[in-house]
């Protein structure tokens, strides 16, 4: 039996093993062909195996011929490695400078496989002289001696070069800040190659007699390679699954923000007899598409406003409709809505102790979760509540999804305030007219010389006159409100005065509280031209004036409401506002997805990309927001504005709208001009009124076939700043133009006729002045507004 | 036979979406031109460069279909993948009718976006084999003398020899020569691959 030689023992284990894993790294290429650094790894251990096979040729050599033939051909597998290390470098690492590269790799190839095999000997030694065994650990085993080639040099060359090009490239990664690998691949790169350089000088020279260790050193730098590859997979796969996780969570969103976008759009000018039908439908859309069972909408009773009752109820199909629901079930939700508190609720165990009454209804009627919003707008009182259940299974309810349901909430709320609205309208013209007909008009004279009153007993009854009480004018005076004695005291004068008949509308202090009248009279002269007497009649006009004021609160919501409107037709150039943003995420998360596959994935790419889907979502957000804050229901807010802002503002938002019309704007502003006083979002109700409108007088088909509209904001040195908006339609019949912002008034199949009457409305409000005139040619109309300067109001 | 390789010109007008589309498509191995506006597209494109264009349907001063009407009015035959915001029926039935290649609505889904720029782009190679199949057998045409090309739309009617040297006024013997010199020269092994080479170059039969 032969003792197994430890030499040829750890020498062939190494080969074995390289042989090994570069077949691994081969299988992985063959599978994934642009996986070039799995080539590379392959082809630096087969090197690394070639080097070890002619290592031992050298230690068990046993001529000077023998040595010399093995050191020639050592070259190959060297060079091999060489090159296989730094392609793995440029193309893996993304690091080293190019030249340097090609430099490295050609200086190698130059050395190792043309010069070594034309020059006599060999690079290393021109001849070897005689060997020399060496003890190594205790075997003994072949060196060399021999006379250096002069070509060593350009050898030695070729290694600085590549220490250099690894240096260069550890270096490039830590300054990226991926130190890991900077340490891990190019650091045991430098130290291993050094080691191996150092060390092959010294035999070279002559100064150590030593075995060539050159197969340690490249199985060293191998495992580093390999341990990077592996390292990088497990990287890929977590960044793939943060990714899908992602993507998936966009797509849900986008789902949902699309219901919510169609279910707006449907409230959109739907007659009040359709709201009812229509919000069931919603409810059922809303069910189905979160995967809810039970939808219930609560309302405070018109009647009596201290009972809730629910008016819309949804069940899942094959869910039985819950056989009674009343407010008595859940009085402590009730309170919560009472207050506009909103409940989300995973499980019934997280109401409070106080709601004990609550979750024993919310049991017996099978609900795992509750989600009940108030429906309120602008923090008015409610007006009934929104209750989503889920009786399958518990769930979450998160910040967005509840955000969005209460979006939905107010588009409820809108709708049914809408409908209470029209039946109050309808209720105060009718109290209008009862009014009227039952108006007692009351007789009255006035001697003027005697300065007496004659009134009917009613008429004293009325006001608060004894039957024989002296009424005088200072007597009549003292019962006219302290506000209104002035208006009444000059009426008269002038009346007097012979500057026609006496008229006037003031408060009547009377007993049964205070009066509107509306009191006429004629001045009757003696033959002098003196006024002797004045006959004249009074007309109770406290119901009218009341509805009057009835009829100013609903204005303000109708501005609202036709603000809503405004949106709903403005809803597809939002939804592709929308869809920009969105388009881009998904495209984006897509090709993430594709680099992700890659067993080398471009990192720095999908970092890039990350950033870009970031950036993009909240691109969407902010749609979003500027959405809500025109649909905001707030108090009137006066500040100083800059008008051109608000032109821009409001083109932003018409923008895709303009685009997909065709119509092209022109803005002409001028630069410093002083702000105004005024609500940004009346102004920009307004503006998007106008622009709108310019458009639709473009688009219905009249007009000489060019779109553009024209805006100009510019200084009215009369008025404050003046804006315009110009179309090229066919223009308004000259009859009609001053008739445009009645109420009513509409050109359009489908318009409510309403949006020049509240633009009117509130130009007014904010002491301006609105108008319309046809351009001269080309043929067209011309919307003008002007609104003071903020000095000038203050 | 063009054997550069093809390439997705892709334009709209949002950068973001423009970068993100061009991104997926590189992704997926196209070679990607990327254009913000038409007229950009328009000024700098290649006739005879292979591919196809990805188009967004709404921009600002020109639309998708205007731009489909500029390629057409050059002559360029390049297959077009339509992408729009919003789905309108009658804009993508007409553009369907002027050879649109797809219609695709946004945010678009990679399965349909390369599936459809892959199908374009097999169009596109199809229709220049196809050009360059007519204009090799025009250029065969050309060669052809004033008589010979006499001949050729006399046999692909189907005359016999004598009756065309009755038309032409000569002898059969010479149409003999002459019809032997225009299969030479067409490059037509048989009557019938005459006929249809003369067919696919619109050679009128007499």
């Amino acid at each position: 039996l032969i003792p197994l030689s430890w030499v040829t023992a750890a020498w062939s284990a190494a080969i074995a093993a390289c042989v090994t894993i570069a077949l691994q790294h081969v299988w992985v290429w063959v599978k994934d062909r642009p996986a070039v650094d799995h080539l590379m790894t392959a082809a630096a251990l087969l090197g690394t195996a070639g080097v070890g096979v002619c290592e031992l040729l050298l230690m068990r050599a046993a001529t000077p011929e023998q040595f010399g033939f093995a050191l020639r051909w050592v070259q190959l597998p060297v060079a091999v490695t060489v090159v296989a290390l730094i392609v793995f470098v440029q193309y893996h690492l993304r690091a080293g400078r190019q030249w340097l590269f090609w430099v490295v790799i050609g200086t190698r190839v130059l050395a190792s496989l043309v010069v070594n095999f034309l020059v006599p000997g060999g690079v290393i030694y021109s001849e070897v002289l005689r060997l020399h065994p060496v003890a190594f650990f205790g075997e003994t085993v072949s060196t060399a001696e021999g006379i250096q080639s002069p070509w060593i040099l350009f050898g030695r060359l070729g290694t600085v070069l590549m220490l250099t090009y690894f240096v260069d490239a550890a270096a490039t990664l830590w300054r990226r800040g991926d130190r890991r690998r900077s340490v891990v691949v190019c650091g045991s790169m430098v130290v291993y190659a050094a080691v191996a350089v150092v060390h092959v000088a010294l035999i070279h020279s002559g100064r150590l007699r030593s075995p060539y260790l050159l197969t340690f050193a490249f199985l060293g730098i191998t495992a580093a390679m390999s341990y990077e590859l592996a390292s990088d997979v497990l990287r890929a796969r977590s960044l793939a699954e943060s990714l899908r996780v992602s993507e998936a969570e966009a797509r849900a969103r986008l789902d949902f923000e699309t219901l919510l976008s169609e279910l707006s759009s449907r409230f959109v000018n739907l007659p009040a007899g359709e709201i009812d039908r229509e919000i069931g439908e919603a409810q059922r859309r809303i069910c189905q598409s979160l995967d809810l069972d039970l939808a219930v909408l609560w309302q405070w009773s018109a009647a009596d406003s201290g009972v809730i009752i629910p008016t819309h109820v949804h069940a899942r199909e094959g869910l039985r409709s819950p056989a009674e629901l009343s407010e008595g079930q859940f009085p402590w939700i009730r309170q919560q809505m009472l207050v506009g508190r909103l409940i989300a609720v995973s499980s019934l165990d997280d109401l409070p102790a106080e709601a004990a009454v609550d979750r024993e209804s919310g049991r017996l009627l099978g609900i795992k979760s509750n989600l009940t919003l108030p429906l309120s707008v602008g923090g008015e009182p409610p007006v009934g509540a929104l209750a989503l259940n889920s009786l399958q299974a518990e769930r979450d309810w998160p910040d967005s999804l509840v955000k969005g349901l209460q979006l939905v909430g107010q588009v409820f709320t809108n709708a049914l305030a809408r409908q209470r609205h029209e039946s109050a309208l309808q209720e105060s013209e009718e109290r209008l007219r009862l009014a009227i007909k039952a108006a007692s008009i009351m007789i009255w004279v006035w001697d003027v010389v005697r300065d007496e009153f004659w009134l009917s007993p009613e008429t004293r009854a009325l006001r608060g006159f004894a039957t024989s009480e002296r009424v005088t004018f200072e007597r009549y005076m003292g019962g006219v409100h302290p506000d209104d004695r002035k208006g009444v005291q000059e009426a008269a004068e002038a009346a007097l005065a012979g500057k026609g008949d006496f008229d006037s509308e003031h408060r009547f202090l009377a007993p049964a509280g205070e009066r509107w009248v509306s009191v006429h009279g004629v001045v009757e002269r003696d033959a002098g031209g003196r006024a002797i007497r004045m006959r004249g009649a009074s007309l109770d006009i406290t119901a009218r004036k009341a509805a009057e004021a009835d009829l100013l609160l609903h204005r303000e919501e109708l501005a609202h409401l036709s603000r809503v409107t405004m949106v709903g037709e403005l809803s597809g150039s939002l939804a592709h506002e929308l869809n920009q943003p969105l388009t881009a995420i998904l495209s984006n998360a897509q090709a993430a997805q594709r680099h992700l596959a890659h067993a080398a994935p471009d990192l720095d790419e999908v970092r890039e990309i990350l950033k870009d889907i970031v950036s993009e979502d909240k691109r969407a957000g902010e749609v979003i927001r500027r959405l809500r804050l025109l649909l905001r229901k707030g108090e009137v807010n006066h500040q100083p504005l800059d008008l051109s802002e608000v032109v821009e503002d409001v083109l932003k938002i018409t923008r895709s709208d303009l685009v997909s019309r065709g119509v092209a704007v022109a803005i002409d502003t001028v630069a410093g001009l002083p702000a105004v006083a005024g609500d940004r979002v009346q102004l920009q109700q307004v503006l998007l009124n106008l622009v709108v409108n310019g458009c639709d007088a473009m688009t219905d088909g009249a007009g000489s076939g060019d779109r553009r509209l024209t805006v100009r904001v510019y200084r009215d040195d009369v008025r404050g700043v003046r804006v315009s908006v110009s179309d090229l339609g066919s223009g308004i019949p000259a009859e009609k133009l001053d008739g445009v912002f009645a109420p009513f008034f509409t050109t359009k199949a489908h318009g409510l006729g309403l949006g020049l009457a509240v633009c009117h409305t509130i130009i007014e409000a904010h002491g301006g002045r609105i108008w319309a005139e046809n351009n001269a040619a080309p043929p067209g109309t011309t919307f003008h507004f002007t609104i003071p300067f903020a000095a000038e109001r203050a | 036979v063009n054997e550069r390789a093809p390439t997705v010109y892709a334009v709209d007008d949002e950068p973001a979406a423009l970068k993100a589309i061009a991104r997926l498509l590189r992704a997926a191995g196209w070679s990607v031109a990327p254009y913000a506006s038409p007229a950009e597209f328009l000024a700098r494109i290649d006739p005879e460069a292979p591919g196809c264009l990805v188009l967004d349907m709404s921009m600002p001063g020109m639309t998708g279909l205007e731009v489909q009407q500029a390629l057409e009015a050059r002559g360029l035959a390049m297959p077009i993948v339509f992408l729009t915001g919003r789905a309108d029926v009658p804009t993508s039935v007409k553009a369907m009718k002027r050879g649109a290649a797809d219609f695709l609505t946004k945010p678009v889904d990679e399965q349909d976006l390369l599936a459809a720029v892959r199908r374009a782009i097999e169009k596109d190679a199809a229709g220049r084999k196809d050009r360059a199949e007519v204009a090799e057998i025009a250029d065969r045409l050309a060669t052809l003398t004033p008589r010979e090309r006499e001949v050729l739309e006399r046999v692909i009617s189907g005359k016999l020899n004598k009756q065309i040297a009755h038309d032409l006024g000569t002898v059969e013997k010479t149409i003999k020569v002459h019809r032997g010199r225009v299969m030479e020269k067409m490059r037509a092994p048989s009557v019938a691959e005459l006929v249809r080479l003369a067919q696919r170059a619109g050679v009128r039969p007499t």
